[in-house]
């Protein structure tokens, strides 16, 4: 059997059909957790601002001017196909008419391969019960300097805008651009703006299946192992337990080093928490902080069998 | 804020902590936390300097 076109499908010689352009296929969506399955830093976030910003992984949120009253929480989507959504929130009862917005900033070297040609961005979207926004305003945004914040890129250029209105009922939008040339950076940004009266119990805005892709049309979304997420993810964050134990003694360095499961895309800022402790200093001290590891120690109190333990985190977001 | 560290052998390290929620930022130009250092002591400021070893006892 040849190849065969009917309609808008293609049968191949092995009797496989094919349904959307072959564009792309495999990694082919520049987001990570665009479907809201990850969340390592907690499943609620109250009053996201620039500098306390990422919320599911990868994913940035704030209100205009930084004002107190926006909730981003990880809730059961209810659309087939998706486990989970992400829910933009006015506070119940806030009355600030700032803009809440949700965003997504690529990494530079995802993107250069991008350049000059078009990109579809794709995402379901619905509208909470009690919605006292406009249309929703979505942006994919190009910069020219590295790894930067989306809100934040040199040379900002919104080359694909839309102003969508949006129902209760979840639907997919579409929005499509050329990358401009001199391209370094690509990102999303999309946000609504409520009115200044006191927002209902449900004043949101939900999103999953965020996708982009190169090509002039979206195709399906793109379905990666959930370890696979999880991976792509830890790039940027990872979190872990540290534990030490041995015998020591007064003024000696005690510790050892941990491997991150993912490199970082740079040395990360560390962060402990949670620490359990026996016979060694109450401070940690990093001797070194590397892409693929960190080492640690404290100091030893006494000549006794010492240990100590910890939740550790990774952070090297863009 | 933010305060120096020193290793083992009493040297400076190439990681600062950052006083507020006692994280620790290695010295990476790539790291947007490093960037927010630098750009804190262009304004002019000194970090505290690092605990001695009694201290972390």
């Amino acid at each position: 059997m040849s190849i065969a076109i009917s309609g808008s499908s293609i049968t191949f010689a092995d009797l496989t059909t094919q349904i959307t352009a072959a564009v792309g296929a495999g990694f082919k969506n520049r987001i990570y957790n665009g479907d809201m399955r990850i969340w390592q830093r907690g499943t609620t976030f109250t009053n996201p601002t620039l500098a306390n910003y990422y919320t599911a992984d990868r994913w940035g949120a704030n209100r205009s001017s930084d004002v107190n009253g926006a909730v981003v929480s990880r809730i059961a989507s209810g659309l087939d196909g998706f486990e989970y959504a992400l829910a933009l929130q006015r506070a119940s009862g806030n009355t600030s008419a700032e803009s809440l917005s949700l965003q997504y900033s690529n990494e530079s070297t995802n993107t250069y391969d991008l350049v000059g040609s078009p990109v579809t961005l794709s995402f379901w979207a619905k509208t909470g019960s009690n919605y006292s926004g406009g249309p929703l305003f979505v942006r994919i945004r190009s910069g020219t300097g590295v790894d930067q914040r989306v809100y934040a890129y040199t040379g900002l250029n919104d080359f694909a805008a839309s102003t969508q209105a949006i129902t209760s009922t979840w639907t997919r939008y579409f929005l499509t651009g050329t990358v401009p040339s001199s391209t370094t950076q690509l990102g999303f940004y999309m946000f609504w703006t409520p009115p200044a009266t006191a927002a209902g119990a449900d004043d949101s805005v939900y999103i999953t299946g965020v996708q982009l892709e190169a090509g002039s049309s979206a195709t399906e979304f793109e379905r990666r192992p959930i370890g696979t997420e999880l991976a792509l993810c830890q790039r940027y964050f990872e979190k872990g337990k540290f534990h030490s134990a041995g015998v020591g003694s007064s003024g000696a360095g005690l510790g050892g080093s941990l491997y991150f499961r993912v490199e970082k895309r740079a040395a990360p800022t560390m962060a402990y928490t949670n620490t359990i402790t026996a016979f060694v200093g109450a401070a940690t001290t990093n001797v070194t902080i590397a892409t693929d590891s960190v080492s640690l120690y404290r100091i030893g109190t006494a000549t006794a069998a010492y240990q100590y333990q910890q939740d550790w985190t990774a952070a090297i977001e863009l | 804020m933010y305060k120096q560290t020193k290793k083992l052998d009493g040297t400076i390290n190439t990681i600062v902590i950052r006083v507020q929620d006692n994280s620790f930022i290695p010295f990476d130009l790539e790291n947007t936390d490093y960037q927010a250092y630098l750009k804190w002591l262009a304004e002019g400021n000194t970090p505290l300097p690092a605990d001695t070893i009694e201290e972390n006892k």
